[in-house]
This record gives structure tokens, sequence and C-alpha cells, in this order.
């Protein structure tokens, strides 16, 4: 009797601690699923599959935040609406969503018996994707330097003037003079302040911003928090982009910059 | 033997360093001059644009003499500080000369609306702010060139490539950002 009741108390355990488990997670499920529920209706925002039009296909190794992986892909708690941002000095709404990518990533693991086996890891992204009232031509991407990049080993792409800068992020665009024009120094300021360790893409009428918020909104779930936040990281972003460069995209007429 | 060949090994590295580093410092001055070269056709573009906008301030406002006389002097002083004959400082103070008296020019525009409604004159205003735009992107791509360059001539070690083979100081161009100044202009 003795000798059974020490397994059995640990069965016993381990069902409850199943059970509590279980309880948490399906509460924390169903309070994600109200508060975004509660987002939606409180910014107009439409829960989507398709952010933007775009399905997960479409954005899988696209841009940057949105890799493709080794295996699986796809988007969750995506949010959809419009956005007021201020471009070039004016206001204009425009079409932003925020969502969480995520993508398996395969890992190689190695055994005592000198063997490998293979698993699976899901990586996770933070993403706001914005639709632009014009299309940039080519693509510009500013993505975090490498840890090589950072103490000067291996650094590339487009360098600018604020060391710093330069240290913190990898700038790659086709059109240098272009890329010169969206990022000036107050933008350069901008990025080394609120978007460190965030990539931003420019392609065609589309800006992606990767990367965690700046902060996560309280009261709201989880990742849910981060969604309103997202959003508003990107109005800020396309806030801080010079005139210059909206009238170099024939966006802003230059006699109202 | 030994000596021999470690002697032989390291004047190969020291070589094979020697042409790398040229080489380097021929890419960059050639990177500088593409650069100085964007800058160019986009001043002459401005200039080409100027004799355009006089003469469209001219229909209106004939009057104005002084300051149209004044553009015409600018642009002429602009002109003739050519990168041959001048320094790169000169010619960005010539540079600076001309917009500031576009500047007044387009100061003087706003107090007459019937110029400000020309549509060829808003046309040439547009044009104006937008070549400035790309002057003011080109001097920053043509001044992290020199940057770089000047970083390299003056480091050890080579500086003593930079030395021996004369490679020479490059000047920065420093202009004020006319486009910015001429575009918060026009919405006025």
């Amino acid at each position: 009797m003795g000798d059974g009741f020490g397994p059995g108390l640990v069965l016993v355990l381990l069902a409850v601690a199943a059970v509590v488990v279980g309880v948490l997670l399906w509460r924390h499920a169903h309070r994600t699923r109200a508060d975004l529920a509660r987002l939606a209706e409180r910014d107009g925002l439409v829960p989507t599959v398709m952010p933007l039009g775009l399905t997960a296909d479409d954005l899988a190794g696209r841009f940057v935040a949105t890799p493709h992986g080794d295996r699986r892909y796809g988007l969750e708690y995506a949010v959809a609406g419009p956005l007021t941002v201020r471009l070039a000095g004016d206001d204009r709404t425009v079409d932003g969503a925020a969502f969480r990518w995520w993508s398996e990533q395969r890992r190689t693991n190695h055994n005592l018996n000198g063997g490998t086996s293979r698993s699976y890891e899901r990586v996770r992204e933070s993403v706001a994707v914005v639709r632009l009232p014009t299309a940039i031509p080519g693509r510009v991407v500013v993505r975090p330097e490498s840890l090589f990049g950072q103490v000067g080993l291996t650094r590339g792409g487009q360098q600018l003037e604020s060391a710093e800068f330069n240290r913190r992020f990898r700038v790659e665009g086709g059109d240098r003079r272009l890329v010169v024009q969206l990022l000036d120094a107050a933008v350069q300021h901008e990025l080394l302040e609120a978007f460190r360790g965030r990539s931003i893409e420019l392609a065609g009428d589309v800006l992606v911003l990767g990367g965690r918020a700046s902060r996560r909104e309280p009261g709201l779930t989880g990742f849910v928090g981060e969604l309103p936040v997202l959003r508003a990281d990107a109005a800020r972003l396309l806030g801080a982009i010079p005139p210059a460069f909206w009238r170099a995209v024939g966006l802003a007429d230059p006699g109202r910059a | 033997m030994e000596p021999l060949l470690g002697s032989l090994a390291v004047m190969v590295l020291l070589g094979g360093w020697l042409v790398f580093a040229y080489n380097r410092f021929v890419a960059q001055v050639a990177a500088i001059d593409a650069s100085w070269s964007g800058i160019d056709v986009e001043l002459q573009r401005r200039h080409e644009l100027i004799p355009n906008l006089v003469a469209t301030v001219e229909g209106y406002a004939r009057h104005e003499r002084q300051v149209l006389e004044a553009v015409t002097a600018a642009r002429a002083q602009a002109i003739s500080a050519r990168p041959e004959d001048v320094s790169v400082t000169d010619q960005a103070r010539a540079e600076d000369g001309l917009t500031e008296q576009v500047t007044r020019l387009l100061a003087v525009a706003e107090g007459y609306p019937q110029l400000r409604a020309d549509r060829g004159f808003r046309d040439l205003q547009r044009q104006l702010v937008e070549t400035e735009d790309r002057i003011a992107a080109s001097r920053r791509l043509y001044n992290l060139e020199v940057a770089a360059y000047e970083r390299r001539r003056r480091s050890i070690p080579s500086n003593v490539v930079a030395s021996w083979f004369g490679f020479e100081r490059r000047e920065m161009f420093e202009i004020r950002d006319a486009g910015a100044q001429h575009a918060a202009q026009l919405s006025g």
C-alpha cells in the first residue's frame, strides 16, 4: 500500500497541475479573443486574415519582418483599419494593419551518441503594415546591423553621417539618393531613439515595420496590447519622414511642403 | 633558405596590401568624382531654370528691377564659379549667393497674387524645389564619399599610400538647403 502511494500521489498532482495549466491557458485565450474584439470595436478595426489584402503567402519571405522560415508560417491576431498619418505636413488617412507573424525554423540537435536530429522552433515577430498613398521606386530596407557589423567587421549597405546609426542599422536601397532623402539627420535620430532593433521596409506602396512595439497598452491581454501601439509606431515613423522624400516620390506638391 | 623565403613572403604580403590600398583609393576618388557630377548636373539644371523664373516674374512685376538684376548677377557669378577655376568652398558660397537672391525673388512674388496663380510660374517653382531637393541629396552623398576618403587618407597605415601616390585632400561641399526653404515659401 505504502509502496504505491508515492507514484499515485505524483500522478494525481500531475493531473491537477495539467488541469490548472489547461484552465489558465483557456482563460488567457478567452481573454485575448475578448480583448481583440474590444480593441477592434474601440478603434474601428477589422480582424482579418489578409491585412491590406496580403495573404500569408504574399508576405512570406517578401519582407525582412515576415521570413519564410523552414517549414510552416502564418499570421495571427491581425487587425486592419484606417490610420491617420502626417505626410509632408498633411494629415492623410491610409490603411494600416498590425499582426504577429510566425514561422518555423529548423534546429539541428546533436545527441550524446554523436547522432543528430531535427526539430522546428516557432519564431514570432510583431509587424505593422501601412499602405502608402504613393509607390516608392525600388525598395529601401533599414534593419538592425548584425553583431559583426556593429563591431565593424562586416559592415555593409549604405553608410550615413551618424556613426552610431551606422553601427545600429544596415541600410540597403537601389537608389542611393532616395535613401539619403529618406534618412535625413532627424530620421536617423528618431530611429536611434525609438526604433532601435526594428526593421523598416519601404517597397512599392507598402511600409512594413517589424519588431516589438515600443510599449504595450495596459488593459489589453498579451500580444493584443501591442497591436494599437504597432499602428501608432508606424504612424509616428511616417510622420518623421522629411517632406523632401515625399516630394521626390511625387506625393507632396512642393507648394504645400 | 628559410629566412629568404620568409622575407619573400613578407614582401609579397606588403606588395599585395599596397596594391589593395592603392586600388581602394582609386575607387574612392572615382566615387567622389561620380558624386560630384551628380551635384554638377543638378546645379546646371538650377542655373537653367533661373532665367525662365526671372522672365516670368518680370512679366508681372517689371518694376522690381533691382531684385531681378540681383538674381541674374548672382546666377552669372554661380555659373562662373567652376571647380576648374575656384575652390569647392568658393563655389558653394557663389551658390549660396544665388539661393539668397532666389529667396528674395520668391518673397517678392508673394506680393503678386496673379503671378502666384500663374500655372507656368507654379510649375517653375515646383521644378526649382525638386532640383534643390536633388542638390541637397547629392551633396550629402558627395560629402559621405569625401568623409570616407579623408578618414582613410589620414589613417595609419593607408596615409602612407596616400602620401606616396599623391592622393590629395578633398573638400566637403556645404551649401544651404534651399529646397526646404523655398518649398516653405511656396506653401504660404
